[in-house]
């Protein structure tokens, strides 16, 4: 039984690390290299290598020239990743904020129709988010919010919140009530005893909660794309924009972009991991 | 120190249920009162209303003379001890006693020195650093009466505080409990379900039962005096033997049990009719000449004092009998009973 999972595990393992493995090794070639005749896959430090190697010479260029502007894209990367970061991590503050003091109300009070209030909020997940594409680009137009960070910081806030008060909702109401009503009867108000006790013991949640909001939105490519033009373009966008350059796609600086892009994310999953379980099973995993 | 009143105080809950139906309460200062029940009578919810965690449907609680019934807790001065600690598990035993002076913005110096002053007093000193989840539960209960005696608030409210601890930890608790109280004479409310506990902690005992109170009296009356046929079998353990019968009148009043041609002495009452007789275990005794025949089903062997569990024509007693009395079950035996400390219940369960 011991060995018989490593069958299901290794080729999972293989199937999610080629692909990550193949672009890192990409963002280590020169542009000649990612389209030889021959597949090369060896980094090697040496200088002269022969055309039919499967070696080929490590190079940092990709990473240094990633601030470079191609063809029919109007900034370097730098820029697209601050709209990223800026957009993925205000809706993800948003979203969790929000979402955290739904979750204590749902959780806490007595709310008419609390039910009825939770499925409906759960089935704003229903729909694949894209069938709303174009009543959302008409309002938007409407509203001026095409082109804007904000337009996709609320965008994303709102498609992530249901998820944040589902998910903070089965965290709060593991927290003992007994905790915030010592606190009550301590002379703490009702917010601070929130402040003092819920967020202190809230945590794991809100860490579980805040990684799954900022991927969605970090990774995020329809919306990004339909919404915008210019201004608030973010990093998926830009690398599709590449594809249509005409002195043939940078494909080192798009994968350097790509290590970047995904480093972050996925060494903070990495760390959080034995709490992203927990979130993911909605706390129905008892010590 | 301060008294609570309690008036026509009532809670029902959403679904319905009516876990107070109405009670009446006054506590006087520096007493210690202990609300005794089973589970689900309303007396934890009675100390929740009265610490303001849960908000009465009707009635109303006078603390020291003021009106708290729509107050905040944080607005009422009470301590409250949780049957599970409610201790915050983020913070050490030093700053869990120190969270209440925290929120009363105590400057840390002062906070610091009262929690020194508490924790001597608990004898808690060498623990002070430690995370409730490095305590045992005592020690942990400890810590959660030192955080409900740092301020000396008005009134300590009490919710089953020792009902997880094991049996000798208990006793030494309890003692405990009673020492602290006794010295600071703060006025105590205290929900216990152990009528043990009961009678050894309280000054007066206030027995409920579905949300209504049977009876409030000093542990001595509730168990010598209980007001009904409830009561009676609550309170002692084991609870009082209940003979079902009827009182004839022919000159001295006679008590005839159900199902049953003997006849047994029972208190001067006037009343005739269906009624119920009750008579504690120490009052009945083994006795060659006594007017009860009946074979033993039982012995339970206490230590200090053998129940014996006797079946009689007319139902089985248990009697209170020298640990050395070898009998087996099966043997006969006679129980003779002390007529004047029989009570007497009427058809409808109250004493006469």
């Amino acid at each position: 039984m011991k060995h018989a999972r490593w069958l299901v595990i290794a080729p999972y393992f293989l199937l999610t690390i080629l692909p990550l493995a193949w672009i890192f090794l990409t963002s280590i070639k020169v542009q000649e290299d990612t389209n030889s005749r021959t597949v090369k896959f060896i980094p090697s430090l040496a200088k002269e290598i022969p055309d039919d190697s499967r070696r080929f010479t490590v190079s940092p260029d990709a990473y240094t020239r990633l601030e470079e502007k191609h063809t029919g894209v109007e900034y370097g990367f730098y820029r697209y990743l601050a709209n990223s970061v800026i957009i993925g991590f205000i809706s993800t503050l948003a979203s969790v904020t929000l979402g955290t003091c739904c979750a204590y109300g749902f959780s806490r009070f007595k709310i008419p129709g609390a039910r009825d209030w939770l499925f409906f909020i759960l089935s704003t997940r229903f729909l694949p988010p894209l069938a709303v594409v174009m009543p959302i680009l008409l309002m938007y137009r409407q509203f001026d919010l095409q082109n804007t960070h904000l337009g996709l910081i609320i965008l994303y806030t709102s498609f992530n919140l249901s998820l944040s008060i589902w998910l903070m909702k089965g965290f709060i109401d593991e927290i003992p009530r007994a905790y915030e009503e010592a606190a009550l009867v301590d002379g703490y108000s009702r917010w601070h005893a929130f402040v003092r006790i819920i967020l202190p013991h809230a945590r794991t949640g809100i860490a579980v909660t805040a990684v799954f909001c900022l991927i969605s939105a970090w990774n995020e490519y329809g919306f990004a794309m339909t919404l915008n033009q210019q201004q608030a373009v973010t990093v998926p966008v830009y690398f599709a924009g590449l594809q249509g350059n005409i002195s043939g796609i940078p494909w080192p600086q798009v994968a350097a972009g790509i290590i970047v892009f995904v480093a972050p994310v996925m060494v903070f999953t990495v760390l959080v991991r034995k709490h992203l379980l927990r979130g993911v099973t909605f706390g129905t995993v008892k010590q | 120190m301060s008294r609570l009143r309690i008036e026509n105080l009532q809670k029902t809950f959403p679904d319905g249920t009516r876990a107070v139906k109405g009670s009446n309460l006054c506590i006087d200062a520096g007493e210690f009162v202990v609300l005794l029940g089973p589970s689900g009578c309303g007396k934890t919810t009675t100390l929740r209303m009265i610490a303001g965690l849960e908000t009465p449907s009707g009635g109303r609680i006078e603390l020291a003379d003021q009106d708290v019934t729509h107050l905040r807790p944080a607005q009422r001065d009470v301590g409250f001890v949780f049957q599970f600690y409610a201790l915050y598990p983020h913070l050490s035993a030093r700053e869990n006693i120190a969270f209440p002076l925290r929120a009363a913005g105590v400057p840390s110096h002062q906070r610091e020195a009262a929690v020194n002053r508490v924790a001597d007093r608990l004898a808690i000193k060498h623990l002070l650093e430690s995370r409730p989840s490095q305590l045992s539960g005592g020690d942990q209960q400890r810590v959660s009466l030192g955080r409900a005696m740092i301020r000396t608030p008005s009134i300590y409210l009490m919710d089953e505080p020792l009902g997880t601890l094991d049996s000798g930890l208990r006793l030494d608790m309890r003692e405990f409990i009673r020492s602290q109280q006794l010295e600071l004479k703060v006025t105590t409310i205290y929900v216990t379900h152990d009528q043990e506990e009961a009678m050894s902690l309280a000054d007066r005992i206030v027995v409920m039962d579905q949300g209504a109170i049977m009876q409030t009296g000093s542990p001595a009356s509730v168990y010598d005096h209980p007001a009904n046929l409830f009561v009676a079998q609550f309170v002692g353990s084991p609870g009082m033997n209940l003979i079902a019968g009827c009182i004839q009148q022919n000159g001295r009043p006679s008590f005839r049990p159900h199902r049953s041609d003997a006849c047994i002495p029972c208190p001067a009452v006037t009343t005739a009719g269906d009624a119920t007789l009750g008579i504690r275990p120490e009052f009945l005794r083994l006795d060659p000449q006594g007017p009860l025949s009946g074979k033993v089903a039982m012995s339970e062997y206490m230590g200090s004092v053998t129940f014996l569990h006797i079946d009689v024509s007319f139902g089985r007693l248990v009697v209170r009998a020298d640990p050395n009395e070898m009998l087996r079950p099966g043997d006969s035996v006679r129980v003779n009973y002390s007529a004047p400390h029989a009570r007497i219940f009427d058809a409808a369960g109250d004493a006469l």
